[in-house]
């Protein structure tokens, strides 16, 4: 039994009754997109790879060549814009939102406007807490600071997957490089025959340490280290360098307060690109490093004080 | 008493697959009866699929958010986690993706004209280069970070961090790009389906191919996240 529809009322040039199962309709009156514009648009896109690639490494190289730190804004600008053109020519093109019912596209704006709404504030409340109140700035709530694990995973109330090891009042990354060193030291301790690791088995161990840690990973990267006095010294600088930022971390830090809201010192310390600035440089701290590395509040937040904002 | 149809023995054989017979054979597919013409179901399908799309884009953006606000945080712990990237791989597994892109447009382009051929090996080119990107993925990035202990979280046991913060990078390295690799293997199932169907019913022509418009506008969206994420986590330092 034909059923009847009020289509007679409301006209619709997408249904034909004289065909109403659209048969006859070879394409659904819908775009097929050139082969020579689908080939012209990757190339663009294989263009435009390259160049953000050539961006980077230019910006990399001429902070390198000419000891200049360009700054944030540069580097995340070139990227970003590229790849917004880059995600507007899938979507035009490939997605072919370009030759595509309105609608389609008003999907994706609202969607957009959705992400905006998750970024822009997120991003304004971090560069612009200090406007409203000064002394706002830097201090963020405890989360993903990378402070100690001083609790493990006993008497919860399901099996935590991830090993949670007590690190006390240290942060992960330190008790990882100790666990190391320990390791390493007592495998040093074995080979001369001793059960326990004496200070010159522990010695032996952290020059071990370094040097492990440039067969795998710097000497890949191709780092100019000229021959073994350059390592030492550049180890040398390098612990002292982790030496400063524990303390810089741990000072403001209670151990008793871990629990608690705590203030980071993550925005107080100076802003560096990459891990070999200024390797083979007598370092010198200057007076804007000095400056950021006191924190403006010696004695942490109280936790109630943190929890306004 | 009404006999229902799978007891009447008087029924014909049914096509064989694949045949122009068979009711799965494009040229022999119609449309919901809700619709009024195979056009109309055709966009109703494909506005489901956009809205689908943008809850995807804002599952990604959760972790975008995140990326932008912990980045503003710990310049230094990202810089040094970008620093542990190899931009090479990056930017092979974008060239990667961007051709399977380019072969996923082929393919509805060959669904429309008709042309079968082109369609099964455009589908074959793209599930090829999806396993090429997880291959490079799991290879040379995932599997030799995590021999390192470059792990995310708590499982974090590389003993040569600079930075408290780098157990977080790791977190959003990890959270960002296995859950685009989700998507990728996702998408090749997606488009192995269709391959699936074209091979043995022949299934998509230019009456009907959304399944094939749908299935590779999901994996543009996944060359498109990954247009962003590539530069956010390889090249910005």
């Amino acid at each position: 039994m034909e059923r009847h529809h009020d289509d007679r009322h409301t006209p619709n040039p997408a249904f034909d009754t004289m065909d109403p199962h659209g048969a006859t309709h070879a394409d659904h009156g819908h775009h097929i997109i050139s082969a020579r514009t689908l080939m012209a648009i990757l190339l663009a896109l294989l263009f435009f790879t390259i160049l953000t690639v050539f961006l980077s490494r230019a910006e990399v190289w001429v902070q390198n060549t000419f000891s200049v730190v360009l700054p944030q804004w540069v580097n995340v600008l070139g990227a970003m814009s590229i790849a917004v053109v880059k995600g507007t020519l899938v979507v035009a093109f490939f997605m072919g939102l370009r030759y595509d019912k309105p609608l389609n596209l008003f999907v994706l704006l609202f969607c957009l406007a959705a992400v905006a709404q998750f970024i822009i504030p997120a991003t304004l409340d971090l560069y612009t807490r200090d406007w409203v109140t000064a002394e706002h700035k830097g201090e963020i709530i405890k989360g993903g600071t990378g402070e100690g694990l001083a609790k493990t995973g006993e008497g919860h109330m399901f099996v935590r997957a991830s090993p949670r090891p007590n690190t006390g009042s240290e942060p992960l990354f330190e008790f990882r490089r100790e666990q190391r060193l320990e390791e390493l030291a007592h495998e040093v301790a074995a080979k001369h025959g001793r059960a326990e690791a004496n200070d010159e088995d522990k010695a032996e161990a952290a020059r071990e340490f370094w040097f492990e840690h440039y067969d795998e990973e710097l000497h890949e990267k191709g780092h100019a280290i000229r021959h073994l006095d350059d390592l030492e010294d550049f180890y040398a600088q390098w612990r002292k360098g982790h030496v400063t930022m524990a303390a810089e971390t741990t000072d403001t830090v209670a151990p008793e307060s871990l629990e608690e809201t705590t203030a980071s010192t993550a925005n107080h310390s100076l802003r560096r690109v990459g891990r070999t600035l200024g390797l083979f440089d007598a370092q010198a701290p200057s007076p804007s490093a000095e400056e950021h590395a006191t924190p403006e509040r010696a004695v942490p937040l109280s936790p109630t004080e943190g929890e306004d904002h | 008493m009404a006999t229902i149809d799978s007891q009447r023995l008087d029924m014909p054989a049914p096509p064989p697959r694949g045949s122009d017979k068979h009711p799965l054979f494009w040229k022999n597919r119609g449309h919901a009866h809700h619709y009024r013409s195979a056009a109309e179901e055709f966009d109703a399908c494909k506005l489901g699929m956009w809205l689908f799309l943008a809850t995807e884009i804002l599952l990604f953006a959760g972790i975008f958010c995140a990326y932008t606000v912990f980045r503003s945080l710990y310049p230094e712990a990202w810089a040094a986690g970008s620093h542990h990237l190899d931009w090479r791989f990056g930017a092979m597994n974008t060239i990667v993706l961007l051709f399977s892109s380019w072969t996923a447009a082929s393919a509805v382009r060959s669904a429309q004209l008709g042309k079968r051929g082109a369609l099964i090996g455009n589908l074959v080119i793209t599930i090829i280069c999806a396993a090429a990107f997880i291959f490079i993925k799991l290879k040379f990035e995932y599997f030799v970070k995590l021999g390192l202990g470059k792990a995310p979280g708590t499982w974090f046991s590389y003993p040569y961090a600079e930075h408290p913060q780098e157990p977080l990078w790791w977190s959003i390295y990890y959270m960002g790009t296995g859950l685009h690799a989700l998507h990728v293997i996702i998408g090749a199932c997606l488009l192995g389906w269709v391959l699936f169907r074209t091979v043995r019913y022949n299934a998509y022509g230019p009456t009907h191919y959304t399944m094939v418009e749908t299935s590779a506008l999901y994996w543009h969206l996944v060359d498109i996240i990954w247009i962003f994420l590539f530069p956010l986590l390889y090249l910005i330092h």
